[in-house]
């Protein structure tokens, strides 16, 4: 063996620690401890329009790495599982940057940006094809299909309505009154689950009444009628914020949330139903194909 | 965001058997890191083409092993023509 490492390095004879010493050197080079993993480019449905025009995310792209085992190891890790970040952990783990070198701030992402990335990585990852089995919403029966993840296209949007972002107008139809919002982010939704945990907390053999829904109005209401501070916004939705007017608001939100289009046509085998936008199942073979 | 928690313990130890059975078979040809650090897609194939390879070596063994299990020696034709 230390002839053959010898022979490796013509020219003089070294000892055992000088061999030791050069080839840990070596090792040590950073183009050498950095092994280059292969990336890849994914657009956002966002095209990078939800974000400020500092944020690195403005780029409307994001520079993900190939999954690995290493990143398998996360699906698989029950810590994460229970504490209900896995995805979170293993997306943070494939973004490399913003496509531009610069750092992407994961919590910054919205929810349809995170959509895609999640696809772009099972297709990275495991490829297009995704096997799955689907019930028949007219007769209940069940049948076995596979879609294709790489035919899946971002939802169609009113774009014209992202302009003058990342805070926006909206006039309630009902009330008559103005108000501006935001989309939600990774970090509102982190925000919004603690305060709905809180609140479960709370009401602990109280009612049951969840307040999910107004929490998340909260996050998003930036200000009414010119006011911007938290309290008259909490008022604004606990007390004066009209159902109608919600409605309104909420389909407003809906039409202008960029996202991947999930909905995928669906065909009954067995009793000839037809579906034109059916939401995809989620299940084990997403991240584990052949399971 | 997709309501998708994991995959669970059970998947851990055939990730880990898969790895182990590509380091131990490829004769020195992957190291853990390697596999460790391989695209998915990449280690998949690899995997298939490793499977495929030992089944042919197996295959050409069994042949082998089958054609010698008569007991009877490969008598060339000129020695048998000798003995007569």
């Amino acid at each position: 063996m230390s002839n053959k490492v010898t022979e490796d390095y013509p020219g003089k004879s070294l000892s055992t620690e000088e061999l030791k010493a050069k080839v840990t050197a070596e090792s040590n080079i950073e183009s050498v401890k950095k092994s280059k993993f292969p990336t890849e480019i994914i657009d956002l449905p966002s095209k990078g329009r939800l974000y400020p025009p500092g944020s690195s995310l403005s780029s409307g792209r994001v520079e993900m790495k190939y999954m690995t085992a290493k990143e398998e190891d996360i699906l698989t890790s029950s810590n994460l599982i229970q504490k209900g970040i896995v995805i979170d952990t293993l997306l943070r783990a494939l973004i490399i940057s913003n496509g531009e070198g610069k750092s992407v701030n994961y919590g910054d992402l919205c929810i349809g940006d995170k959509n895609a990335i999640m696809v772009a990585a099972r297709i990275l990852g495991y490829g297009a094809d995704y096997p799955v089995e689907m019930s028949c919403p007219s007769c209940q029966n069940k049948q076995k299909s596979s879609i294709d993840l790489a035919s899946l296209e971002n939802k169609v949007i009113d774009e014209s309505l992202l302009d003058n972002g990342p805070i926006y107008d909206f006039y309630l139809p009902a009330s008559k009154r103005d108000l501006t919002f935001k989309i939600l982010t990774h970090n509102d939704e982190k925000k919004i689950e603690e305060e709905a945990k809180q609140m479960k907390k709370k009401n602990f053999g109280g009612n049951g009444v969840t307040y999910e829904l107004t929490s998340r109005l909260k996050h998003m209401i930036q200000s009414v009628d010119g006011a911007a501070d938290s309290k008259t916004i909490k008022d604004f939705v606990e007390n004066e914020f009209l159902s109608r007017d919600s409605l309104a608001f909420r389909k407003h939100i809906e039409a202008m949330s960029p996202d991947v289009d999930m909905g995928i046509f669906f065909e009954c085998e067995s009793c000839g139903h037809e579906e034109p936008s059916i939401q995809m199942p989620m299940n084990v073979q997403f991240f584990w194909p052949g399971a | 965001m997709f309501n998708f928690f994991g995959l669970g313990l059970d998947y851990k130890p055939i990730l880990h058997k898969q790895l182990f059975e590509m380091l131990y078979f490829s004769q020195g040809a992957f190291t853990h890191t390697d596999l460790y650090e391989m695209p998915v897609y990449l280690r998949t194939f690899y995997y298939k083409e490793l499977s495929k390879q030992l089944k042919h070596e197996k295959d050409a063994m069994d042949k082998s092993k089958k054609g010698q299990s008569s007991g009877q020696p490969n008598i060339p034709s000129w020695a048998k023509s000798s003995n007569k």
